[in-house]
């Protein structure tokens, strides 16, 4: 795929964080305080996960922050690797990396689907 | 003449400006490049912190003894001050990130013009600089309003 | 000199040695009149106080780009930088950075000139018989000349790129002048080459590269402005990506001018201001 199109897929995955990232947070509630533990005990996220729009909002974050990092982690390996088959090495080993944490952090979310 | 007059004046406040200005760029170089390298480095950081928060909330389908078990590891002070540093380092790359958004797609740009003395460096131009500051400001308030207030509200 | 000492700067040169392959530094004195420049005072250096400093030097005002080193932390050009200016008794010198070292203050612009060269800079048409042999000029508003025209004014000083942070880890990125030089052609009307360059353009190393940090229109003496061309530059590449190709036709030639067919046989016609009087 050309660069342009993959740096534009990670910049409108970006936009997509931004607006997502506030339902996630609960920004306006008390979860960025020191009350997180509390809202990361188990009977908490079993009570959200019930709900499906946390979960729709689980699988758009976990891709496009997988996706937006990776890109962003090949952008920075490549500007330390000269070699072209090196940079194709790199690239391959990368998107596998990407693609057994999107399996580990998909689990979890279709495990408990109800 | 006053043509050589209002140059001189230019030239002389430039030179003048850079030590009052220079909190936020140093007298080498420019304010966007320390930036650059900050967004760089809380990216490496906060694509860390994703692999290990994915690992720890994934364990949940392990049950629920092992998910107890490694969100108990999340009682000690350091993952306060961690979450803290989290929160700012996400603030800053979201926000320093729409400016690049805004600004690498020649949103508030000026056009190409003719050069002449005291040249204009872009990134230096009004708009483009009101951009940078105002998400500066914003990630500080942000910043201020969630961690730092809920923590003052805690302890204090 | 007539011109008096104001006062005493030190010199502090770092200087490459290609013998041992190790920088050395050597520091000088140097008497400091008003209206000096670094090249001044690299020039007193090599005559009065050490013949062996090396360094490159040309036109001595700003408009070859000869003389780029790094004073004081950032790129400059000697024969531009007033000593006094920089309101400090210890300048530090060193080469450019971001280029292989040759000796001295001196270092090697081929990477960087290669670089330009693989944007192909030149005007690229289609009519192939008007551009070998051409006949007239290109048409071109006014307006149209001012979206490229500033960044025409390049010296190719190389202090954009010894300024970018990022060839300073990826020897394959091809730099702030060679993007605005693929800018200038890409805007200009009378060029068609945009396909034969997108594809080193259209990659990690070229305008993927840039990061925006800006550093390189701080640096530029000429007022070039980098920075402005490679974003514009991205959204042309950004257009692309979302299917909107400009098709615009390029600059035709000029018109011929017409030739008349009448036969002049009238003279020219008579004198109205008072002719002195014939002397035969």
């Amino acid at each position: 795929m050309k660069e342009s199109y993959i740096r534009m897929i990670q910049y409108l995955l970006a936009v997509v964080i931004v607006i997502i990232i506030g339902f996630h947070l609960q920004l306006f509630s008390s979860l960025i305080g020191p009350g997180y533990i509390h809202a990361l005990s188990w009977s908490a996220v079993a009570a959200r996960m019930n709900n499906p729009f946390y979960d729709a909002i689980y699988v758009i974050l976990l891709f496009a922050v997988l996706t937006h990092g990776f890109i962003g982690i090949r952008n920075v390996v490549y500007e330390f690797i000269s070699s072209q088959t090196k940079r194709v090495i790199a690239s391959w080993v990368i998107f596998i990396v990407y693609i057994i944490l999107l399996a580990y952090g998909l689990a979890p979310i279709i495990a408990s689907a109800p | 003449m006053p043509f050589a007059k209002e140059r001189e004046r230019r030239y002389k406040s430039k030179v003048n400006l850079l030590g009052v200005k220079g909190w936020y760029g140093s007298s080498k170089y420019n304010m966007e490049r320390y930036l650059y390298a900050l967004h760089r480095i809380t990216g490496i950081g906060l694509v860390a912190f994703v692999i290990l928060h994915i690992f720890m909330m994934s364990s949940r389908m392990f049950g629920e003894s092992v998910y107890e078990s490694v969100h108990g590891m999340l009682n000690n002070p350091a993952t306060d001050l961690g979450m803290v540093i989290v929160i700012a380092a996400l603030l800053f790359h979201g926000f320093n990130g729409i400016r690049l958004l805004l600004n690498e797609y020649g949103f508030f740009f000026v056009r190409p013009k003719r050069p002449v003395y005291p040249y204009r460096v872009s990134v230096k131009t009004a708009k483009v600089r009101a951009l940078t500051i105002l998400m500066i400001i914003l990630a500080v308030i942000l910043f201020i309003l969630g961690p730092v207030y809920e923590y003052i509200i805690t302890w204090g | 000199m007539s011109e008096k000492t104001v006062k005493n700067v030190k010199f502090i040169i770092k200087r490459w040695d290609p013998n041992k392959g190790r920088f050395f530094t050597s520091v000088y004195t140097v008497p400091v009149h008003k209206g000096m420049t670094v090249l001044d005072a690299l020039l007193y250096i090599k005559e009065n106080l050490d013949h062996t400093l090396a360094f490159r030097c040309s036109c001595r005002m700003a408009t070859c780009g000869t003389c780029g080193v790094i004073i004081n932390g950032k790129p400059r050009l000697a024969c531009e930088t007033q000593i006094l200016h920089l309101k400090t008794d210890t300048i530090i010198i060193e080469p450019l950075s971001n280029l292989p070292l040759v000796r001295d203050l001196i270092v090697d612009h081929r990477p960087f000139f290669e670089k330009q060269r693989m944007i192909k800079p030149y005007l690229i048409r289609r009519d192939i018989d008007e551009y070998w042999n051409p006949t007239r000029e290109y048409l071109q508003t006014p307006e149209e000349h001012e979206r490229y025209m500033q960044f025409s004014y390049c010296l190719t000083c190389a202090l954009c790129y010894a300024a970018c942070p990022t060839p300073a880890t990826n020897i394959r990125f091809l730099g702030p002048q060679a993007l605005m030089n693929a800018y200038r052609f890409i805007a200009d009307t009378r060029d068609e080459g945009l396909e034969e360059r997108i594809a080193v353009i259209d990659s990690p190393d070229g305008c993927w590269g840039c990061h925006f940090s800006g550093a390189c229109s701080e640096v530029c003496p000429k007022g070039v402005d980098p920075a402005l061309a490679i974003q514009l530059l991205r959204r042309e590449l950004a257009k692309r990506v979302f299917g909107y190709v400009e098709r615009r036709e390029a600059a035709r030639i000029a018109p011929a001018l017409p030739v008349s067919k009448k036969k002049i046989t009238k003279g020219p016609p008579p004198f109205t201001v008072e002719q002195p009087p014939k002397t035969t």
